[in-house]
């Protein structure tokens, strides 16, 4: 059985407890191991860089030494992702960044693991035919608006998966789900991450754009893999109708919730929210009905 | 007001460009103005000076882009860098460019600075974020003590906001990571 190291980060313990078991039960389905990275530390995240590159660099490149005990790390969360592999990065070409974890007893061998995301690590499961047979419970109808945000194919000579501008590795994932992918103009645009808690104006205006966006292609929820971005799409809808121009309220879910349900995994696990349940089994209903009726 | 800004700070400072340079690992230089990186920005529209300004007065090395907002709002969505047609990365430049400020004392966005220390804190502290007190270090920051309770409660009762943060079990030999530095960190590169 393939097995990769699995990264949850910081806020799949709390904020986004969802994320990380419905995480779990995808690849469980798709029989693929995740084994924890043993006392993984922080990534950074989106600001660690900012204070001291070098700084940054070394405490995720903490983890990728931890990691390569297990094999290749994968990391649900978007900006983790994109910390490991930029540190993986530094770390290749920067020996005196591997010197400064070398004195405290942890050296990196360069190239000794690759960091690849969640939605990456299902596609490649997708590409490999892993799905097949296991879609039991499809989300036939269900028109899914696939948000990447901006860390999981940016910058591309990083991320190096997928397309930068028009990715499309989660619309695959989700149509594979028997849902409908939605075209629509927002797959990338940044949700403003933890500038909510710097400027609430500015991120509420980009998140309404992003919803607005969703709600005008049709979309009945938005698919995330990202911890910030689900927060910031979901927290503030009622008062973005009120204030911002939000056209109508969008149920926000992760990527793995979707792929899970589909997959039949435990109901649990997934954690999904009653409404959005709800929705999915009128629209598998009405799929039925199309399907007598025609 | 950025016609004001360039006619009136319009002054080469070398060692200002060469110190955002070396901070950044960029060469402003590289840079045409083409204004792609604005084009695509999703943050300019709510700041000063646009990102395409803050490289023309990078490339002047005019002390003026240290007063600037947008260095310290720039979201590091990449944008930017993966649109740039000279493969400069403006997001590492102005990163660079608060440092540089912080460093002289001068901090155009504080909540933004905040945002920052109060994150590496948390980390340091603990080897993880607790996002409780990093969000209430933030309320403080802001002055917005009450604004976003209506989230905050009911997710503390989802359990998903705990009152107590994951240590880590190495925590000593991963707070010396913050403390060492490169061999030759200053000068060259």
């Amino acid at each position: 059985m393939q097995t990769y190291a699995y990264f949850p980060g910081c806020s799949l313990e709390t904020s986004a407890k969802e994320y990380d078991s419905s995480t779990r039960a995808v690849f469980d389905k798709l029989g693929i191991g995740l084994e924890e990275v043993p006392d993984w530390s922080c990534c950074g995240s989106s600001q660690a860089h900012k204070v001291d590159r070098d700084m940054a660099a070394a405490i995720a490149g903490r983890n990728l030494v931890l990691a390569s005990e297990i094999g290749d790390i994968v990391a649900p969360c978007a900006s983790c992702f994109m910390s490991l592999k930029e540190a993986a990065v530094e770390l290749e070409h920067d020996s005196e960044i591997r010197d400064m974890l070398k004195e405290n007893g942890l050296e990196y061998f360069p190239g000794s693991v690759r960091v690849i995301s969640t939605v990456e690590a299902a596609h490649n499961a997708l590409e490999k035919g892993e799905f097949e047979g296991k879609v039991t419970k499809p989300l036939k109808n269900l028109k899914v608006a696939s948000y990447y945000g901006c860390l999981l194919v940016r910058p591309p000579k990083i991320a190096q998966f997928d397309d930068a501008e028009n990715p499309m590795s989660m619309d695959r994932l989700m149509e594979a789900a028997g849902a409908t992918p939605v075209k629509w103009s927002h797959k990338t645009e940044c949700c403003g991450n933890a500038y909510i808690m710097v400027d609430k104006d500015m991120t509420l205006n980009l998140v309404r754009n992003i919803l607005n966006a969703a709600v005008s292609a049709g979309a009945d929820v938005v698919a995330a893999a990202c911890p910030l971005c689900h927060m910031n799409l979901v927290m503030r809808q009622p008062y973005m109708m009120q204030k911002y121009g939000l056209k109508s309220e969008i149920p926000i879910v992760y990527f793995s919730q979707l792929l899970g349900t589909a997959l039949n995994a435990d109901e649990q696990d997934l954690d999904i929210d009653g409404e959005v349940m709800r929705l999915i089994n009128k629209r598998r209903q009405e799929a039925n009905e199309v399907k007598e009726v025609g | 007001m950025v016609l004001g800004a360039i006619a009136r700070f319009k002054s080469v400072d070398v060692d200002l460009k060469k110190e955002i340079d070396r901070l950044s690992g960029q060469k402003v230089d590289m840079c045409y103005l083409c204004g792609k990186c604005t084009a695509g920005c999703p943050v300019a529209p709510y700041q000063d000076i646009p990102p395409h300004i803050v490289m023309r007065l990078a490339q002047w090395g005019s002390s003026k882009v240290l007063e600037s907002k947008m260095i310290w709002n720039c979201v590091a969505c990449a944008t930017c860098y993966t649109r740039c047609p000279n493969d400069v990365d403006v997001a590492k430049v102005c990163e660079a460019i608060t440092q540089i400020a912080k460093r002289e004392g001068i901090v155009a966005d504080p909540v933004a600075s905040a945002l920052r220390e109060k994150f590496v804190e948390s980390v340091k502290n603990n080897g993880r974020v607790h996002e409780l007190p990093l969000a209430m270090a933030m309320k403080v920051a802001t002055k917005d003590y009450l604004g976003d309770l209506d989230v905050g409660i009911p997710m503390f009762f989802q359990g998903k906001f705990p009152l107590f943060g994951h240590q880590i079990k190495d925590l000593n030999n991963f707070q010396k990571l913050f403390n060492s530095k490169k061999a030759k960190k200053e000068g060259d590169k």
